[in-house]
């Protein structure tokens, strides 16, 4: 069976349409705002007029696609196209900035292919062992993780103030309160508005936050310096690959079961495994964390792609989707009426593997393609900035209008661009923020859960029955220690 | 003479209603607008999706589907009401679209005044499920554990406010008052995931999502919501026959224009609905969400959503649900 799958997957129909929409993913993710979840909920629609193998191949290329796409303008002009990306676009865009553009992509393409196979042979080696822990993380466990993401927001502050650092942070959880709560349905400073009733979207913040302040940045400088054209090299030597080979695998394990876990995406993977490779690396990489780390980046963007493999497992076997991504590649099943989850093994012996080939050739193409679109995307945003800027704010604001095709997003963007440029003046890091925005609304809504879980329970109940739990509360504890207390 | 007179005015009777049939005749002169008020890829939006290019057939002109998602569908819903009562301008819904108005406290619409039902296209089947590792075999097992331990057994559902949430509540408001814990979930799949890894004791679950999952032994099926037994899970009783008699709650979708739409544009739409959902390809994928295809006429629907609205009302005061 396996074997006819492999032979299936390699026809080469297939093999153009896995091409083309791995080119297209790439292409999607690397506009700002069109997120790897809109592409895939786009395909639904798409993939109805498509033969059940064909949409496969296509869905899981733009998938992979997408999810390294969000890196190039993130690199290149400093607006990550994903969530994810934002990690990288910290390191990548000050390496821009001296030249070194090429090499960056290089290297975050190097290791999004590292981490997808260690997202892959994961999911193929391990489904039972990764799917049981997934299952252990309920709403407790996964309030901890969110707050994790939240506690980084100290030490994620560059230079001596965390203090900074939370500010930020703290804003950011603010921003995401606004809104019906999830539990009751009660709404929370939208000041009567219903518009605000679905709180503020992160995507057009994120665009505001980096975007248009970079363009706020610029505007009273007489001789702006863009990126440099030359792209130089692209492919990253085998010695620097190897070097970060130990960041790459711990990353991607990281990515994967953060993937397994429903609900968790590949922001919280990126932004976790950012933080954890800065407390490992040797203390003059951690000296260059901040300012341009190539491993830096193979951290957040081996965690990013390594999610995709993660987030499909409970997807495949459970048919509960580890992403909103994941869940618009289930919905298209669906309607091929595939009934994605334990009984797929029963009804459509060999499909599971079919899925498997699919990721491992949209992955190799991904490699490719990348490699092929980086040139000319430097050269794209290399123009002078006089005529760079005009066009990203033009990107800034179609991106914004384009979440919900609302004007209120892009009020919002333009108002997350001022705030943005008013704190980076008094030197608050602007990440944190975004952080704090993504997890705020899963921390909270997973609290207020378990608290009605854990209603009448014994505190020792929590201990007992939570070992992960107790794990992540240390972990926490300490993360929040760490970034309130520590002389740098 | 009298008769010449009959024919003439009988005659100018005709004359003066063809251009109102023109009119009529020409519904839609452009493209029509779907809006859909749930998130790409749920099974409601999958139906909408599938509706939309067949129905293109019969309109001659292209059905666009408007994704506005949130806020319960209530944002959708405010702004169809407002929209020009043309036919131009449809809105789906599903049973939320009965129950909001006792459930939220202020709101921009009225789902019987605001709005003209033109068909009800599909009903789906909840099952109450529960952990296999739970040793609870039967309703009255579960009913018994919690009248043992008020306030401990937790109930998932997908949302507050939505068919999971209220059948809950309809099942504890009917076995007398009983008390166990709500545990809202942003939606069905997440509900079943804590119900999987046994973070809430049991859950009203699509069949859809629950079925692979009983019948492969992780989780055992209590109770279908129903009135009728489900062909995908024959030995399942229902609440009916469990000692809930006329025991039913369950999720549909329905099509419906902004009030003020003509009667016989109303009509127009529900043939052509009909024709579309008694396709075999549309209903196979209809199936493939779990969902049974229904073909009414306007007034059928009309009287069950408003047996909805006053059913609801009542299980969502006796249990005091509300958002302000």
């Amino acid at each position: 069976v396996i074997l006819d799958q492999l032979a299936l997957a390699f026809t080469p129909y297939l093999l153009l349409v896995c091409l083309l929409g791995t080119t297209l993913g790439i292409l999607w993710g690397a506009m700002p705002a069109l997120s790897t979840t809109m592409a895939m909920a786009l395909l639904i629609g798409l993939s109805t007029g498509m033969s059940q193998n064909v949409a496969i191949m296509f869905m899981l290329g733009v998938f992979t696609g997408s999810v390294f796409g969000g890196t190039i303008t993130a690199v290149l002009i400093n607006i990550p196209g994903t969530p994810d990306a934002v990690p990288t676009m910290i390191e990548g865009y000050p390496l821009a900035r001296r030249g070194e553009g090429g090499l960056v992509l290089g290297t975050a393409i190097g290791a999004s292919f590292m981490g997808n196979w260690i997202g892959i042979l994961l999911m193929i080696a391990f489904i039972p062992l990764v799917l049981k822990l997934a299952l252990e993380f309920r709403s407790w466990e996964m309030f901890l993780l969110a707050t994790w993401g939240i506690a980084i927001c100290g030490t994620m502050a560059a230079g001596p103030r965390p203090l900074k650092g939370w500010i930020s942070g703290w804003i950011g959880l603010l921003i995401s309160f606004v809104g019906l709560d999830a539990i009751h349905g009660v709404p929370r400073f939208t000041f009567g508005y219903t518009i605000l009733d679905d709180g503020i979207s992160y995507i057009p913040v994120l665009i505001g936050l980096f975007g248009l302040t970079e363009i706020l940045r610029v505007l009273p400088q007489k001789n702006p310096v863009g990126i440099p054209a030359e792209v130089g090299r692209i492919v990253p030597p085998i010695k620097t690959l190897w070097k970060h080979a130990g960041a790459s695998v711990r990353s991607g394990l990281i990515g994967t079961v953060i993937g397994a876990i429903p609900g968790a995406g590949a922001n919280v993977a990126s932004f976790l495994s950012y933080d954890i490779g800065r407390r490992r690396a040797s203390p003059e990489e951690r000296a260059k964390w901040g300012k341009g780390s190539y491993q830096a980046i193979v951290c957040s963007e081996a965690a990013s792609n390594a999610n995709i493999g993660g987030s499909m497992l409970p997807t495949l076997t459970l048919g509960i989707p580890g992403s909103a991504a994941a869940a618009a590649f289930l919905a298209a099943l669906e309607l091929k009426s595939v009934v994605v989850g334990p009984t797929m093994q029963i009804e459509h012996p060999g499909l599971i593997y079919f899925i498997y080939f699919a990721l491992i050739i949209a992955n190799f193409l991904m490699y490719f393609m990348a490699i092929v679109l980086v040139k000319p995307c430097v050269k794209l945003f290399s123009l002078p900035q006089a005529l760079l800027m005009p066009l990203i704010l033009l990107i800034c604001i179609l991106g914004a209008y384009s979440v919900s095709l609302s004007y209120l997003d892009v009020y919002i963007m333009l108002a997350a661009g001022l705030i943005g440029y008013l704190l980076r003046r008094f030197g608050f890091p602007l990440a944190p923020m975004v952080l704090a925005i993504i997890l705020g609304p899963l921390a909270d809504e997973n609290l207020r859960r378990a608290l009605i879980v854990f209603e009448g329970k014994p505190w020792t109940h929590v201990v007992v029955d939570h070992p992960i739990g107790v794990i992540l509360l240390v972990v926490v504890v300490f993360t929040f220690y760490d970034g309130i207390f520590r002389r740098r | 003479m009298n008769c010449q007179f009959v024919t003439l005015a009988f005659a100018f009777m005709l004359g003066a209603l063809a251009p109102t049939a023109s009119v009529y005749g020409e519904y839609p002169s452009r493209p029509v607008r779907l809006v859909v008020a749930f998130l790409p890829g749920a099974p409601a939006d999958l139906l909408a999706r599938v509706m939309a290019p067949a129905l293109k057939k019969y309109f001659d002109y292209p059905v666009i589907i408007d994704s506005h998602p949130g806020g319960s569908g209530n944002l959708a819903a405010t702004r169809v009401a407002q929209a020009p009562p043309d036919g131009h301008t449809l809105l789906l819904v599903s049973e939320a679209f009965a129950t909001s108005v006792s459930i939220f406290s202020k709101l921009d619409y009225n789902p019987q005044r605001n709005f003209v039902p033109v068909a009800r296209i599909a009903r789906y089947h909840n099952v109450l499920a529960v952990n296999t590792s739970s040793q609870i075999t039967t309703l009255a097992n579960l009913l018994s554990m919690i009248r043992a331990q008020p306030g401990h057994v937790t109930i998932a559902s997908s949302g507050t406010g939505s068919a999971s949430h209220l059948a809950a509540e309809l099942m504890k408001v009917r076995a007398g008052w009983l008390n166990a814990l709500h545990v809202p979930y942003k939606g069905d799949r997440f509900a079943l995931a804590g119900l999987l890894g046994t973070h809430v004791h049991a859950h009203f679950a699509t069949i859809a999502s629950a079925h692979p999952h009983i019948r492969t032994g992780r989780l055992q099926g209590l109770g279908v919501t129903s009135l009728r037994r489900s062909r995908v899970l024959p030995d399942v009783p229902t609440f009916d026959e469990s000692g809930f008699p006329g025991f039913e709650a369950i999720p549909w979708n329905g099509v419906v224009a902004p009030a003020g739409t003509s009667y016989d544009t109303v009509v127009r739409i529900n043939v052509a609905l009909a024709q579309v959902i008694g396709a075999p390809m549309v209903r196979d994928r209809f199936a493939a969400q779990g969902a049974d295809p229904i073909i009414d006429t306007p007034e059928q629907f009309t009287e069950y959503l408003r047996k909805e609205v006053e059913r609801w009302a009542k299980v969502v005061k006796a249990s005091g649900i509300s958002v302000e």
